[in-house]
């Protein structure tokens, strides 16, 4: 990836950041963290609750990617690099405020992993003992990602590999690339 | 220089909205127009492809018969817009985009009770739609029109 057009998705990440409406980070940060804990009191096992954020974020990420093409004004991208490293450089930017990096790509090219040490979503957070290497906290961005993808053509598997919550000292998000689907025909019935 | 017709379709064929300013030919069945249209679309944004001279094929933006033009937008996320036009509107493929950032993200996208498929039912989207279109250069014959005849 040149740095080029790196810096260039930088300046573009920025540029929408500045331009989008900003709510208080404590506000985000205390209502995900009330959010969460509503989920769990009703669905109790961490596995249920963590495919329950990805639900979550699924339907939030097939919305946010239109207000996402809007706001940034890019087009189509050319490869699941290109996707990947727009996600990370320019939507992390201007959805969470933070700076996050792609690495760890595999030689196929279909795998990689999003980093990012600031997580605002866990800002106040300390997961008990019980939760600690159980609960993903902040699988809703799993499956924000997977539902924005997904509406332009995209399909992938996000899960999260390391958390600051449990420990680690990064957070990072491996997504694998699955296939990319095609324009299909909406119905041959009656044509 | 009128404005006849819009339209907006998903990816999967549905039209989520039709709205006409002004249509003189009396249409039989409007479900039958629109899926007549987006199957010409569809197959034209092909054709279009098929025969561009660079790799990414490229965005069908407008075509035009001596009678009327038909304008296209498409977003990344597959919604088709169209306009359908008089002769001599210019290309107003940008108008669609503008109609796409400005008045669907902000009424229908953020809208929690909008279900994605179904068609938009938001006064708040029609109206700042109708305000887009009657705000063209081009609208303004329309209703010069309706008052000398």
């Amino acid at each position: 990836m040149s740095s080029s057009r790196a810096s260039t998705w930088n300046k573009l990440g920025d540029a929408a950041y500045s331009k989008s409406e900003k709510v208080s980070a404590d506000l985000v940060a205390l209502t995900y963290g009330s959010f969460v804990r509503e989920i769990i009191k009703d669905y109790e096992e961490p596995d249920q609750v963590n495919k329950e954020l990805e639900k979550l974020g699924y339907n939030i990420g097939i919305r946010l990617i239109e207000d996402f093409l809007a706001k940034s004004g890019i087009g189509n991208c050319s490869s699941f690099e290109e996707s990947a490293e727009i996600i990370s450089r320019v939507a992390f930017k201007m959805f969470l405020g933070i700076r996050a990096t792609v690495s760890n790509w595999n030689s196929e090219y279909n795998s990689c992993s999003i980093v990012f040490d600031e997580n605002p979503l866990a800002e106040y957070v300390e997961l008990p003992p019980e939760y600690t290497h159980s609960l993903l906290y902040s699988n809703i961005l799993c499956g924000v990602i997977r539902g924005a993808l997904e509406m332009v053509q995209i399909i992938v598997e996000c899960q999260f590999v390391k958390d600051q919550l449990r420990g680690d000292d990064t957070n990072e998000i491996k997504i694998r690339f699955k296939e990319m689907l095609q324009e299909q025909v909406p119905w041959n019935d009656e044509e | 220089m009128t404005v006849y017709a819009f339209y907006l379709f998903d990816r999967q064929g549905n039209c989520l909205c039709y709205r006409e300013w002004s249509r003189p030919k009396l249409m039989k069945d409007a479900t039958q127009d629109q899926k007549n249209t987006f199957g010409v679309l569809f197959a034209l944004k092909n054709f279009c492809k098929k025969l561009s001279p660079q790799q990414p094929g490229g965005q069908l933006k407008n075509y035009s018969t001596d009678v009327y033009s038909l304008h296209y937008f498409e977003s990344a996320t597959g919604l088709r817009f169209v306009l359908l036009t008089s002769r001599g509107t210019g290309d107003l493929s940008g108008v669609l985009r503008d109609i796409y950032l400005n008045v669907y993200v902000d009424t229908v996208t953020r809208n929690p009770l909008y279900v994605p498929g179904k068609s938009i039912q938001s006064q708040l989207f029609l109206s700042k739609l109708d305000s887009t279109i009657k705000a063209l250069a081009c609208f303004q014959d329309n209703e010069e029109r309706k008052s000398t005849s």
